[in-house]
């Protein structure tokens, strides 16, 4: 016997011990409600009542699960099961801790390069490192776990719910990042304004009222925000925003509309379809009166 | 040794010194001012609504003085469905409507009302061929008259260009202002950023366009000025009682904006923002196209040189694309808004369109013009009355005998 298995069998001792006391209550359980006269007169003699019986089915079922899993072919299984559960969880923060280092070594770079990165009125050099980061791991690491196939009655409805999560998910991240162009303009400014003032400095020609510096680092940051909504950069980032915005909005509506299925309250779904009709019939009859207006003035 | 240059820290510490006293003063007085009673309502020129269909509303205004013998035909005045008709009356001393009023004209406008989602199938053929023509109907049977003048603000511009050319036996004048009609241009950033949206998704998950994020899009044209210059001005003027009430008047005009039928908003951005088929004349509306060569009444096309919503570009084809050969461009030194609200602007732009109107319709007017074989006039810029940059800036068109 290798240390492995050594350590791993006290708690199967235990397991299978647990295992054998509960098969042994639950099979002694019937036994005693089944012996027991009826509560109430309302049964037959010799009868029991359908709610004793179910009661009686459910712990049989157990009695025969719970044998069955004391079993040491089963008992190995679950064993072994149980003992492939640190490896997955493992596997998962290993993967997911790989990633939150990649995240803190990007915004470490960035941090490291504040000040030297930005150029003024150009707005090529986006970090997309950083803006991508949570969204690389979002993708990679999350994003699969809501896309496991949903089984059963309810498969459709969790589905759609995990679809919300997954849509409320990523407009977070898409929007993060369209923040933070946003914010581009205000750091590129701020390096624009040394660059005048030294050179002011230079030419003596410091202004000596303050409103003159806001009047100054205001015409910068106007012309740095029309330069960035004018690149291309930022109208796609406008429009991804907008699209994660339209998919989330769109994916709560339909979990709205499946809750309030079950409430008598009509959903959007079915006054649309109202208002359409509706719509339809006025301009129907807006017409005939038009039409019959003309005719009368003929 | 070179004297070496010094920022003179301690003058600019004295100066920021003594800001703070005054902010210090500024704020104790504002306070009084905000906690106070102010003057804020909007739109307080006396109306009657005379019509009403569904939402939309046809506002009267009551004269405020004898009827001019002059400019005897009533003026429609059509506003976008972005945002409210109430800029037009938005103080008193700065009301489009007061001028209006005062030079005689009898004046009717519409008020769209806030769309619900009721609203989300009408189209734009709905709101032209639909409520804009009930209501022409509605004043000519009133009034007793064949044709109106019709005047248009920014989308209400545009609105009013497309019914002038499915009905232009109704319109006697046509008058545009800052309304897009070109929409290939890349002089404005909403003409950049529409071309790239996915109208379709959009009205898919508001059903109907909302106002706020209009609202919010439009504030990311100008975020320096929009968001934070603005407020400054406001921190560095709260003391100051009619500043206060004139800022809050714009604040609550400017934010309270009803949201746009879903269907008219997709065709609003698929037809004319993205494939550009007005100035083309390739737009169908309630089946039939809209030729503007059957534009064939006056038209007095107004806009701003600064408007960074519907640019010089966007507003200043529709000139030469109409069939009238009755037209004149008029560029103020403004933006979008200023036309409308600046007080310079409000000497120079209702009594323009008052002094426009009168010439086209007195009896004599009509008879000299009716008579008159116009000749297109060289695009050459004839020198107006007003503004050094508008002088400048200003295209017109003459009507002259031949």
């Amino acid at each position: 016997m290798d240390e492995k298995q050594s350590e791993a069998k006290p708690s199967t001792d235990f397991l299978q011990a647990w295992l054998n006391m509960a098969n042994q209550f639950w099979s002694g359980f019937p036994g005693m409600t089944a012996g027991r006269p009826a509560e109430t007169g309302t049964a037959p003699e010799g009868q029991s009542r359908p709610s004793q019986e179910a009661l009686l089915s459910i712990m049989k079922t157990w009695g025969t699960l719970s044998s069955t899993l004391s079993e040491p072919s089963a008992l190995n299984t679950i064993t072994s099961g149980m003992g492939a559960l640190p490896d997955i969880m493992a596997k998962f923060f290993q993967t997911s801790l790989g990633s939150f280092l990649k995240i803190a070594e990007q915004l470490q770079d960035k941090l490291k390069d504040v000040g030297k990165r930005t150029e003024a009125y150009t707005f090529d050099n986006l970090d997309k490192d950083t803006i991508g980061a949570w969204s690389d791991f979002y993708d990679k690491e999350i994003r699969q776990y809501l896309k496991v196939p949903q089984l059963g009655l309810v498969r459709f409805y969790q589905e759609r719910f995990n679809q919300t999560i997954d849509k409320f998910n990523i407009f977070n991240a898409t929007l993060a990042g369209f923040m933070q162009i946003l914010m581009l303009p205000f750091e590129k400014t701020f390096k624009v304004m040394q660059d005048k003032i030294e050179e002011q400095v230079r030419g003596r020609s410091i202004p000596e009222d303050p409103h003159e510096y806001y009047r100054m680092w205001l015409k910068i940051l106007e012309g740095h925000f029309m330069t960035l909504f004018k690149s291309p950069e930022y109208t796609k980032a406008l429009a991804e925003t907008l699209k994660a915005y339209e998919e989330y909005l769109s994916s709560r509506n339909r979990i709205i509309e499946d809750t309030m299925q079950s409430l008598p309250i009509p959903t959007n779904k079915d006054l649309d379809e109202l208002y359409e009709e509706l719509y339809q019939l006025k301009k129907r009859i807006r017409d005939l009166e038009k039409a019959q207006k003309d005719h009368r003035k003929s | 040794m070179e004297d070496k240059p010094k920022i003179p820290v301690d003058i600019i510490l004295k100066r920021l010194a003594e800001d703070a006293d005054k902010a210090q003063e500024r704020a104790k007085k504002a306070s009084d001012i905000l906690l106070g009673p102010l003057e804020t309502e909007i739109a307080r020129t006396p109306y009657e609504v005379i019509y009403q269909e569904d939402r939309v509303k046809l506002k009267h205004y009551i004269p405020t003085r004898e009827p001019s013998t002059e400019i005897t035909t009533p003026l429609l005045v059509v506003y976008a469905l972005i945002n409210r008709e109430t800029m037009l009356d938005l103080q008193p001393e700065r009301s489009v409507v007061k001028n209006f009023l005062e030079a005689g004209i009898d004046l009717y406008m519409i008020d769209w009302g806030y769309p619900s989602r009721k609203d989300k199938f009408l189209t734009i053929d709905d709101h032209v061929n639909g409520y804009m023509d009930n209501i022409v109907d509605f004043i000519r049977d009133r009034c007793k008259i064949d044709k109106i003048n019709l005047m248009g603000i920014c989308m209400g511009g545009t609105f009013c260009v497309i019914y002038s050319a499915l009905h232009p036996e109704k319109v006697k004048n046509l008058i545009t202002t800052v309304s897009p009609t070109n929409f290939d241009t890349d002089q404005g950033l909403l003409h950049i950023w529409m071309k790239n949206v996915d109208v379709d998704r959009m009205i898919e998950a508001f059903g109907n366009m909302p106002g706020d994020l209009m609202n919010f899009g439009f504030l990311l044209l100008n975020p320096a000025r929009l968001m934070i210059d603005k407020y400054v001005g406001f921190l560095e003027n709260m003391d100051n009682k009619v500043f206060v009430e004139n800022f809050i008047r714009m604040e609550k005009w400017i934010f309270d904006s009803p949201d746009v039928p879903g269907e008219t908003f997709r065709q609003f951005v698929r037809d004319f923002y993205q494939k550009n088929l007005l100035i083309k004349s390739k737009l169908v509306v309630g089946g039939k196209r809209v030729d503007l060569k059957k534009v064939t009444m006056p038209l007095l096309n107004i806009y701003g040189q600064f408007d960074h919503l519907v640019p010089p570009g966007a507003a200043d084809k529709i000139t030469h694309a109409v069939g009238s050969k009755d037209t004149e461009d008029v560029c103020l030194d403004t933006g979008h808004i200023g036309i409308y609200v600046s007080s310079k602007t409000q000497k120079e732009f209702t009594p323009k369109i008052a002094r426009w109107l009168k010439d086209r319709d007195t009896p004599k007017t009509e008879v000299k013009v009716k008579k008159s074989k116009p000749r297109k006039t060289a695009k050459k810029p004839i020198k107006p009355s007003w503004t050094e940059r508008t002088k400048n800036s200003t295209r017109t068109k003459e009507i002259t005998n031949a």
